[in-house]
């Protein structure tokens, strides 16, 4: 399959403004950012720790975000009929992918940075380098679960409604994790779970990777890269 | 020179036909129409870009730049004109220039307009521009003219016409004879049983005055028009038939949803009918003036003859054939 760089670049401006400017997708990032900032304002401190609101923002945006980034614009595609005319205008499906991916990748790095200073987080504090590996990935991760989401819905409403249930349970993954032991032991082979810990260990104590978190991370990217593959094999972009 | 020809293709979807009996020859300049459902035109496009495998039967491409476009394609509305067809250029990493030839498109003062706010005749029209910045050799394009008002009509044919001249190969396909009259010169249709028909569209001399054939007008009751088929001659009584559509210079006598081949050519048929209240409304079709039952004008130049029955079959009607038409049936 040939890639050409000139049409990715097209690709990657036309995915740019379509996130921008759709707010069902924005709401993911301002969300996150807002909802910090208002928990930050409204609870007491003792509760509402750094590390807190930190994992809580992280995981917002990189799994709500990611997800919404991932299947949105698909579906909106299929719904209005362009991505037929990018198919077959030349643009191929990987030049497609790679143009969309760029864009939604950026924004979750970039609204991941901005929430460190917004949670009230000393930036000498944190390990950068990790946590923007981890939480790029994991947004990567569910960006993957997205276009899966995608390909198997034929408009944005059949995506809202596919992608919602898959959202909640990561996103709440730290809620599931007060019920008890046992759930959070689960929770801790989810690529969310793993954020959670990482972001407290870090804030809390000196946070070294460890060989489990890396494992879960990777088993979690290959895994959703292959259904990804499968179902755009199977499928192609537009299942109709 | 030939861009691409089909001889005997057929695709096959779980064991029932998709397609069946294509055989097309699309040479450069060549300005091909098919009749053909909506449902089977993704297919037959599909299947000429090469991006749709074939059951059976041999496609010979000499070119490999096609575009396509179907009837619901969309285009992303939250653009300006000019932001979409330069998206386009980059895709395509054409050398047109877009300002210069807006005017062609007649697209110059909606230029900065965004795509949402665009009537559908200018959007078909932005469509249009899209493939022609594509510089492809061949362009498909499905029922452009659906929907599309008097002026509309008139204007996307001037844009046709500037890209044929530009070199592109345009084929259209519609479910409308009417539609593809007004854009191409070559019509085929498509029968799920036999495949892909020509139709004739024969340039005859103008016809000789009305006048003389209304004062002729005599009323006959011994005609019977006789039919082969196999072995058998099928006769059918005049006011049995709906119309008589010629294919591949054959005549064929429409009754209800079968065609019957006649023996006679269109003329002689003509010659016949015309006494029957049969009228010949475009040079491949002879209707039955007791059948009409809507008469619609989309455009201009163009008139459309309604059928009664629960098909609606639609029939041509040229200009130049209204006027005695209105006498003839006395409206």
């Amino acid at each position: 399959m040939n890639l050409s760089i000139r049409k990715i670049n097209a690709i990657l401006q036309l995915k740019l403004q379509s996130i921008i400017t759709n707010l069902s997708i924005m709401v993911a990032p301002l969300l996150a950012i807002g909802f910090v900032l208002i928990m930050k304002m409204s609870m007491p401190k003792a509760v509402m720790t750094g590390a807190f609101l930190l994992s809580f923002g992280a995981l917002f945006n990189s799994i709500m975000g990611g997800i919404m980034m991932g299947s949105y614009p698909l579906a909106e595609e299929k719904e209005k009929n362009t991505l037929r005319v990018l198919m077959t205008s030349s643009v191929n499906g990987a030049e497609f992918i790679i143009g969309s991916i760029i864009p939604s990748i950026l924004m979750i790095i970039l609204v991941n940075i901005i929430l460190v200073p917004i949670a009230g987080i000393a930036m000498n504090k944190v390990n950068w380098p990790i946590y923007i590996i981890y939480t790029t990935l994991s947004g990567f991760i569910s960006i993957m679960i997205g276009y899966i989401v995608g390909i198997y819905s034929k408009n944005q409403m059949q995506a809202g409604n596919i992608s919602m249930p898959i959202l909640l349970i990561f996103t709440m993954t730290p809620m599931f994790q007060m019920i008890n032991k046992t759930i959070a032991n689960i929770a801790s082979f989810t690529y969310s779970g793993t954020i959670i810990n990482f972001i407290n260990d870090m804030i809390t104590k000196k946070y070294s990777p460890s060989f489990k978190d890396i494992t879960v991370l990777t088993i979690w990217t290959v895994l959703s890269v292959l259904i990804f593959i499968y179902a755009y094999t199977k499928h192609g972009l537009d299942s109709e | 020179m030939s861009i691409i020809s089909l001889d005997k293709v057929t695709k096959k979807n779980n064991g029932d036909y998709d397609l069946k009996n294509i055989t097309l020859n699309i040479d450069t300049g060549s300005k091909i129409g098919i009749k053909m459902p909506p449902t089977i035109t993704k297919t037959l496009f599909g299947i000429i870009k090469g991006t749709l495998p074939i059951s059976s039967g041999i496609i010979n491409r000499e070119v490999n730049s096609i575009v396509y476009e179907l009837n619901d394609d969309g285009l992303y509305g939250s653009y300006s004109v000019k932001k979409y067809l330069k998206l386009f250029q980059k895709i395509f990493n054409s050398s047109v220039n877009i300002p210069d030839n807006l005017q062609e498109f007649s697209l110059e003062d909606v230029e900065n307009t965004k795509i949402k706010e665009l009537s559908n005749d200018q959007k078909k029209r932005v469509s249009l521009f899209r493939m022609f910045i594509s510089s492809s050799d061949l362009i498909l394009i499905e029922s452009p003219l659906t929907n599309l008002t008097d002026e509309g009509i008139e204007l996307y044919l001037k844009a046709v016409d500037f890209v044929r001249k530009s070199g592109t190969t345009i084929l259209f396909t519609s479910y409308y004879m009417e539609e593809l009259l007004l854009l191409s010169d070559e019509v085929y249709r498509y029968n799920d049983h036999t495949g892909l028909e020509k139709t004739d569209i024969i340039n005859e001399p103008s016809t000789v005055s009305n006048d003389n054939k209304m004062d002729k007008f005599q009323p006959q009751k011994n005609l019977k028009i006789a039919c082969k088929l196999a072995d058998k001659t099928i006769f059918f009584n005049p006011d049995e038939i709906d119309f008589i559509e010629s294919i591949n210079s054959v005549s064929n006598i429409r009754i209800g949803d079968e065609y019957y081949p006649s023996l006679l050519t269109m003329n002689e048929l003509e010659q016949k009918l015309e006494n029957f209240g049969f009228y010949r409304c475009h040079r491949s079709y002879l209707v039955n003036l007791q059948r009409i039952s809507e008469l619609i004008s989309y455009s201009r130049n163009s008139y459309t003859l309604i059928l009664k029955g629960p098909t609606k079959e639609k029939l041509p009607l040229s200009r130049a054939k209204m006027e005695t038409l209105r006498k003839l049936i006395g409206a």
